[in-house]
């Protein structure tokens, strides 16, 4: 036991650095899918004119195809999908974007059940005072829709943090490929792979009890 | 028994379709600066669909609706009409405030920022200004202690009150009432008939849709009786409660007034 403790301490500052890239990664996704969510939210609420119906249906597809395939699959795509556009990313930048182009789809379907839980009576409250379509957006509907599925959200994020190994594939040394360059190196695993299911948990409960704590907020 | 000769809305010819169904025909009506009208009739005769044409919540098919020089078209006639009313309708939401059967409060605002945010975002108005205005408005229907609080912990007549001051924060010359105290517990009711009366004395131009009678005969001009989508009645509440011309409202009025 002391043992184990004492060779994961050993290598404490990759941790550290995977656990930074692991970091620097979940969160850029999640603030870019969070716009990617917010963007295909709102194209979606459009009115029943022609454009409006094309841009929803596109938005349909985009969102079947995200949550109907894998993501390991995704991220493969996405990685040779730029390159042969021209685009020469580094992987962390492709896995970013693989990351925030799925979870955006995960979050745009969730929003969609906030925005239909607010009532069309206070749309037109606003309407009838006239306010314009964007602040009618940002000032009335967005709050209320990131309030009302904040919990759901939130499980979101989580999943991004989950799904971030999946990275390793593009060679993204992340917490989980640390542990396992460090296994190879040393020849232990277990100890390693305990010590980042750790630190996985300890990050996504934290999230967890966040949440909670403005909900608690809130009710007050 | 119009106040001013001045005349504010004029509407003519107006019909509003839903595919095949009409719900509105050949509605003419005329409003004075300063006149209250009361609307009222059987449910599904049409009362609250005019209203919301009024300030394009619904979008009328025929006819036109005149509201201070800016005119909205019917959308069944041309093409061009729609883009035109969009625009048009933003000049006329400026001049008329409506107040909802449901409130319709804004649940993740409190009061105070329900009231002030239209003069704020929309009129551009400063902050500490619309502040001082909205406690004048507030206090004025006995709502300035709750200034701090959310909607959800009001009353249903608390927040029409509220409701209210929201609409006159953005100081309309005419105001819509949708229903305004169906949705209220009974005991509710006679605080927001009151607030309505004062804004009725105060010269404040109102079309209300509405079943409280009392309120009808007491503080309308006029009271407008529709049914199966027509206006079959407009006159003083005295001609239309006791002498209708057509049996549908006699036989109306008689049902319920005798309650």
């Amino acid at each position: 036991m002391s043992e184990s403790i004492r060779i994961v301490m050993q290598y404490y500052p990759l941790f550290l650095k995977g656990l930074g890239y692991t970091l620097l990664v979940s969160v850029e996704a999640i603030i870019i899918a969070l716009c990617i969510g917010t963007l295909l939210t709102v194209l979606r609420m459009g009115g029943t004119s022609l454009p409006n119906r094309i841009i929803r249906k596109i938005v349909a597809v985009y969102i079947s195809f995200v949550r109907g395939t894998p993501i390991l699959v995704q991220i493969y795509l996405i990685f040779q999908a730029l390159s042969v556009i021209g685009l020469n990313l580094s992987a962390f930048v492709s896995g970013v974007i693989a990351l925030s182009l799925n979870s955006g789809g995960f979050m745009a379907e969730i929003m969609r059940g906030g925005f239909s839980a607010i009532p069309k009576g206070q749309i037109e409250a606003a309407e009838a005072i006239g306010m314009s379509k964007a602040k009618l957006w940002t000032r009335i509907i967005l709050p209320q829709v990131f309030q009302i599925v904040a919990p759901q959200l939130t499980s979101e994020f989580i999943n991004v943090i989950k799904v971030s190994p999946m990275l390793s594939v593009l060679a993204v040394v992340e917490l989980t490929r640390t542990a396992e360059r460090l296994v190879k190196m040393t020849g232990t695993a277990i100890p390693f792979y305990i010590a980042i299911a750790i630190i996985y948990f300890i990050i996504c409960a934290l999230l967890e009890e966040l949440v909670k704590l403005q909900e608690r907020k809130r009710i007050v | 028994m119009q106040k001013n000769d001045k005349v504010v809305i004029t509407v003519e010819n107006m019909s509003k379709r839903y595919g095949e169904l009409e719900v509105l025909k050949k509605i003419e009506l005329t409003v004075h600066e300063g006149e209250v009208i009361s609307i009222v009739g059987p449910s599904g005769s049409g009362k609250s669909t005019f209203l919301r044409c009024l300030n394009y919540l619904e979008h009328l098919s025929g006819g036109t609706i005149t509201i201070y020089g800016n005119s909205l078209r019917g959308e069944a006639e041309a093409a061009s009409n729609k883009k035109k009313n969009e625009a048009t309708a933003r000049e006329i939401r400026k001049n008329v405030g409506m107040v909802f059967q449901q409130f319709n409060l804004w649940p993740h605002k409190t009061v105070m920022e329900n009231v002030i945010e239209g003069p704020v975002q929309i009129k551009k108005i400063k902050k500490e200004d619309a502040v001082k205005r909205a406690e004048e408005l507030l206090k004025k229907v006995g709502m300035l202690e709750k200034k701090n609080a959310y909607p959800t912990q009001l009353s249903g007549g608390q927040q029409q009150r509220v409701a209210i001051v929201r609409t006159l924060a953005m100081d309309p010359q005419i105001i819509l009432f949708d229903e305004p105290t169906s949705a209220l517990d009974p005991e509710y009711v006679g605080e927001v008939l009151s607030v309505m009366k004062n804004l009725a004395n105060e010269g404040m131009t109102m079309l209300v849709v509405t079943h409280e009678m009392g309120f009808a005969a007491e503080v309308a001009d006029r009271v407008c009786f529709m049914d199966g989508g027509y206006v079959i009645e407009d006159g003083t509440p005295e001609d239309v409660f006791k002498n209708p011309k057509t049996d549908r409202a006699r036989q109306f009025f008689s049902k319920i007034l005798n309650v």
